[in-house]
Parts: C-alpha cells; sequence; structure tokens
C-alpha cells in the first residue's frame, strides 16, 4: 500500500474512531429499553460476565469491529455469546451459554533457587608450580534467604512485589584427568542483581576449597594430598557463567605454598549454543 | 508419569541450514554485525558472506497468502531451514525436560500443528503433558489447544485430557511493540545490520502475528496531543509510509481471530499460570505522526517486552485470573533470559507440584 492510500484509509478510520468513541460513552436510547419481550440491556465487561450469566452481554458495536479494542462499560444486550471474549475468555458455545470455566490453583509462596551443571575451568597463579589449566565438571547451587509470598492483584490475579535479592551459594567440581586430580569446593551469599552492567547478575563473596592430590577421595590421606582455603569472589553473567577468583591458603598436606586460583564456570553446554557446531572443532582440546 | 515439556521462545532454539547449525542467533548476529560494518563476513563454509547472502539465507517465502507452510524456508536455492536445538544459554533451568523446537519464524498457526502433533505422538504412557512455555512459545500451545478442540468437535475440555498444566513464562498474549520495532527498525541484532534485518523480519509471519492489538497501541498525534486509534498494530492504517506487507497483515489478524482471542478458552480444565515481569521499563505503543509510524519510549512496567499494566488489563477474567506479576526495580531477568530467573525457575517448578 502506498503511502496517499495509507492516509485515505487513516481518515477513514478516524471517523470510524469517533463513531466508535460516541456508542461507547453515550448511554442509548435502545440499550434502556428492557420491557418484556425485549432483550435485557447490559454493560458489557470482559472481566466480569456475571450480569448475564450462562449467557453473555453482546456489545452494540459496528460488526467486524476487532474484540480486543470494544471498551468495558460499551452499551450491550443479554443473549446467546457470540464470541469467547463476551463470555470473559471462555468458550463460547454453540447453544450461545458459555463454558464455566474450571479455576487454577492460587500461586504458592515460592522459594527460589536455582541449578546448574558446569564445567570449570580454573588456573592457580603465585603457586608452587607454574599455571596449567584445571579443567572438571560441576554443580552449583543458589538458595533464596527467603521465601516470596504472593498477594492478590486487585480484583483479580496474584502479584509477588518482593523477590529476594540475597542467596547462599553452593558448588562444587572435580577434575579428574591426569596424574593431579583436583577437586574444588565453595560456599558463599550471593546478591542477585539482574540490573546490574554488562549482562552481570550475581556477586558472591565466600570461601573456597581446594583438594589436590593423586588419590583426593582419601579423606584422611594427608601424604598424597593438599588441602587449601582461602576467600573468594565471584561475579555471575547471565546466570551461565561465573567468573571467580580465590586466593586459598595451605591448610595440610605436602605443598604449604598458597595460591591465586582464577576460573570461571560456565553451563556445561554453553560452547555448544555459542559456536557453531562446524567450528566447535577450532576450541582447545580441554574446553571440547 | 507426568512429562514435562519445554516450548522456548522466538530465537530459543538453533535453526539449521541443510541440517548444519546456521549459527542463529549468536554466530550469525556477528556474522551480520560485521557484513553491515565491512560490507563482508566470513561464511560458514570459509567464504565471504555478505549482508545481502545473509538476507537470502534468513528470509522465507509464503506464496499462498492463505496456507500457514511456507513455499520457501530460505531463499537460498536448493536449500531449506529447520529448527534445532534449545539453547540452553536461556533455558538452563528447563535441561531436563523434553523439547519441542520449531522454526519460531513461521506462521504460529504451523508451529501449533507441529506442537500437537508431537503431543499426541509422544504423549507419556496414561499420563498428561506438563508444559512450560516462553514468549511465542505460549502463542504455540494456545494454536495447538484450539486445534485439539477442533478435532475433538470443539470440546473446550479435550486439551485437558492430554495437558494437565501449562506455565506460561512472558507471553505476549496480546502482542508486543518489539514486533513492530523489529519491523521499523530492524536494529535487533546491530546497527549495522539493522536494514537488512528489517528485510528479513518482514518475511516472518511470526512477528506479525506478534504485533499488539490493545486498546490504545496505536496513538495518532494530532498536533500536541497523542489519541488513542480504534484500530490496532495488525491495520493497515496503522503503518502509513512503511511499505509493510498487506498479506502478512492480514494472515495476522486471520490468527489472531482464529486462535489467539481468548487465548485460553480451549483450556478449561487445564491447570494454568500466567507469570509476568514488572520489573524493566517496556514500550506500549506505536506512534504514527507526519505519515510515519514510530515507537514510543518504554515507560510501563514489565519485561522488556510484554507491557504488564497493559497485557492485564487487556485480558480477560479467565486470563486475569492466572496471571500472576512479580518483581520491581530491575530485580528479575529481562524478557529474553526470564526462564534462568530463580524465581521463575522456582514458580515452574512449583506449580507443576500443584
Amino acid at each position: 500500500m502506498t503511502s496517499s492510500s495509507n492516509s485515505r484509509a487513516f481518515v477513514a478510520r478516524a471517523i470510524v474512531v469517533a463513531a466508535l468513541a460516541a456508542i461507547a460513552v453515550a448511554p442509548r436510547a435502545a440499550a434502556a429499553a428492557d420491557g418484556p419481550g425485549q432483550p435485557r440491556a447490559c454493560k458489557y465487561d470482559p472481566r466480569n460476565v456475571s450480569a448475564c450469566a450462562p449467557y453473555a452481554c453482546s456489545p452494540d458495536v459496528p460488526e467486524g469491529t476487532p474484540v480486543n479494542m470494544i471498551p468495558a462499560g460499551t452499551p450491550g444486550f443479554c443473549g446467546k455469546c457470540t464470541n469467547d471474549r463476551f463470555c470473559g475468555g471462555a468458550m463460547c458455545r454453540p447453544d450461545g451459554r458459555c463454558s464455566t470455566y474450571d479455576a487454577s490453583p492460587a500461586p504458592a509462596p515460592v522459594w527460589p533457587r536455582f541449578h546448574l551443571l558446569v564445567t570449570n575451568a580454573a588456573f592457580n597463579f603465585a603457586d608452587s608450580t607454574s599455571a596449567k589449566p584445571i579443567v572438571g565438571v560441576g554443580y552449583m547451587f543458589q538458595g533464596a534467604l527467603s521465601k516470596t509470598e504472593p498477594q492478590k492483584f486487585g480484583q483479580r490475579g496474584w502479584y509477588t512485589p518482593d523477590l529476594p535479592r540475597v542467596y547462599f551459594n553452593l558448588g562444587g567440581s572435580v577434575a579428574a584427568a591426569g596424574p593431579a586430580q583436583n577437586l574444588f569446593a565453595e560456599a558463599g551469599l550471593t546478591l542477585y542483581v539482574p540490573s546490574a552492567p554488562i549482562a552481570i547478575t550475581t556477586l558472591t563473596l565466600g570461601a573456597e576449597f581446594q583438594r589436590q592430590g593423586a588419590s583426593i577421595w582419601k579423606l584422611g590421606n594427608a601424604d598424597e594430598n593438599s588441602d587449601r582455603l582461602g576467600p573468594s569472589l565471584s561475579v555471575g553473567f547471565l546466570q551461565n557463567v561465573f567468573l571467580r577468583a580465590s586466593y586459598v591458603f595451605p591448610l595440610r598436606g605436602p605443598n604449604d605454598h598458597g595460591a591465586l586460583i582464577v576460573g570461571v564456570a560456565y553451563m556445561k553446554d554453553l560452547l555448544g549454543d555459542l559456536i557453531p557446531d562446524r567450528f566447535q572443532r577450532f576450541l582447545p582440546e580441554p574446553l571440547k | 508419569m507426568a512429562k514435562d515439556l519445554l516450548v522456548p521462545g522466538t530465537s530459543g532454539n538453533k535453526l539449521l541450514l541443510d541440517g548444519d547449525d546456521l549459527g542463529w542467533p549468536s554466530a550469525l548476529a556477528a556474522q551480520g554485525w560485521l557484513a553491515g560494518a565491512s560490507g563482508y563476513a566470513l561464511g560458514l563454509n570459509g567464504l565471504p558472506l555478505s549482508a545481502d547472502d545473509i538476507v537470502e539465507i534468513m528470509s522465507m517465502e509464503f506464496a499462498n497468502p492463505a496456507s500457514t507452510r511456507p513455499t520457501k524456508t530460505t531463499l537460498k536455492a536448493g536449500s531449506a531451514i529447520g529448527p534445532g536445538d534449545v539453547l540452553g544459554l536461556v533455558y538452563n533451568q528447563f535441561l531436563g525436560f523434553d523439547r519441542f523446537v520449531y522454526d519460531f519464524r513461521a506462521d504460529v498457526r504451523d508451529s501449533g500443528q507441529h506442537l500437537l502433533d508431537h503431543l499426541i505422538d509422544q504423549r507419556p504412557n496414561g499420563e498428561k503433558w506438563r508444559i512450560a512455555c516462553h514468549s511465542q512459545g505460549g502463542l504455540v500451545v494456545a494454536v495447538a489447544s484450539k486445534l485439539y478442540a477442533r478435532q475433538n468437535g470443539d470440546d473446550d475440555r479435550a486439551f485437558a485430557n492430554l495437558v494437565s498444566h501449562v506455565a506460561f513464562i512472558g507471553v505476549p498474549f496480546y502482542g508486543t511493540v518489539n514486533a513492530a520495532v523489529a519491523l521499523i527498525k530492524g536494529e535487533e541484532l546491530s546497527a549495522g545490520f539493522a536494514a537488512s534485518f528489517r528485510a528479513i523480519s518482514r518475511t516472518w509471519p511470526s512477528l506479525h502475528q506478534m504485533l499488539p492489538v490493545w486498546p490504545g497501541c496505536v496513538r495518532v498525534r494530532l498536533g500536541n496531543n497523542l489519541t488513542p486509534a480504534m484500530f490496532d498494530a495488525m491495520d493497515p492504517a496503522a503503518w502509513p509510509g512503511a511499505n509493510i506487507d498487506l498479506a502478512m497483515l492480514a494472515r495476522a489478524r486471520a490468527t489472531r481471530a482464529q486462535f489467539l482471542d481468548s487465548p485460553l478458552s480451549r483450556m478449561n480444565g487445564v491447570k494454568k499460570t500466567l507469570l509476568m515481569s514488572r520489573a524493566w521499563p517496556t514500550s506500549n505503543h506505536l506512534i504514527v505522526a507526519n505519515g510515519a509510524v514510530t515507537v514510543s519510549a518504554a515507560d510501563e512496567p514489565g519485561d522488556t517486552l510484554v507491557p504488564a499494566d497493559t497485557t492485564f488489563g487487556t485480558a480477560a477474567a479467565v486470563e486475569q485470573d492466572v496471571m500472576h506479576q512479580f518483581g520491581s526495580g530491575g530485580d528479575t531477568m529481562k524478557h529474553f533470559a526470564l526462564s534462568v530467573d530463580p524465581f521463575v525457575a522456582a514458580a515452574v517448578d512449583d506449580f507443576f507440584k500443584q
């Protein structure tokens, strides 16, 4: 359609606008007629269809008017329904009656929580050995420190205004390939900040524990395993990527050296999402 | 045992070109940006790829306005595009779910038929589906419910024999101004690729089918005043000078009348919740002025795509009854990532147990 024909269409529509507006606001003589044998007058309201139940209040508007554009309060007549919306969104049955609609359960209080299988790639700096990547698989969990309380929203619907901002965070990962196995465990408090810039969604302050050695599953073995513990700070992006920096101090074992551990934990299949299949062969081997 | 199904939203799953991952939206968006800025980018086959090439690949053709099926899923000769895996990036809380993937560019009626086929063919033994659907995915579920009712003598409770729960997450039941933004500006991807994306988006029925239809969604500037028009954004009068495809608008109006007005009317007996964030400024109208259409500032609470007050205010009784709004002041994820929000994930999980 050209812009000139659009303009003509617009003028024609403007006339219809004025006519419909007059219909919507002006009480009409026909609507007032409610005598014996006459259809009962009503005010159309798709949010409250009790006036004519089990039939509907059909608004008195020109045929072809988009149903969503008909304002509540438009005068109409009780009678057989002709549209689901005149039945409040329930089905208008072939016999002209509105279907009785089953209620859904009211929302219950919610304990917000989040969990994710992750790939964890960590690098050790300022350590007794040179920096090298430690790639493992892991799991992280965030649970809110409070529950939500849904409230009624006006006449209908529900609203949960106060969403928790503070969560506790638990996570762990294992890298079992190679002679030096690693186990990382972390715990902390997380601030949920989805309005932060550059897609940051969480800030976590906590502690990270590292067990490194040849037999990390042997809990009491201090000869082959070294345990280290220290504070950590983590920043989450879009609930998918979590950058973490920790400084771990030696607790026990043959390694009495501290280290700066810088790591990134990300959703297990994230690279598959971001990188087309045929480009994935260019990824470094550990990340595959 | 009940089976949980995820129906993602627009761009929520990959697209495959002749069976190969097309890289949409991440890689192709980057390629589009580069092609828009420099003229060329590196294609999937290692050969140079221009913006025109991307338009050719991503555009659809619907030669028969009455058919819900595309005549071409891509304009690239001898090729076809189909749906690929769900993007876990934005659905990482539903990784254990069965997934329904579809071509989110296509006619939602066609997608709804595919979903219904999936629900019937993969139906859990003696049990029902529990569906979590996001954005356009919710419209696809609404279409499927009405198609299933038709198959069963227009029984509004038929769908309840197949599905026990539906959690709608940020579903634009009455449309979204953002669909119009894609058609007007095409800036969904990048400024350098905007014109190309605009050309692409105008071949996608789904975007037209998500145009806003609430009262006041189009406002006309007369002097210094903005007057709500009595037509919606699916009406040609809303698009002066925009050269919008009138057949696409007619397709959208037919879809709305057949399937999306009163979207829950054939889900009687299904437990439902409609989760809507009101934490982010969201646009709620188009402005027609001086023979052109523009988009209003985002100044209503919503999720950046679905305006909460307007959608709630437009909804009929059975829809309002199950609407659950949440959040304020930026304390939820935005629309595209709403499904990874801890509250949303937990609310869906708990709702499925009710």
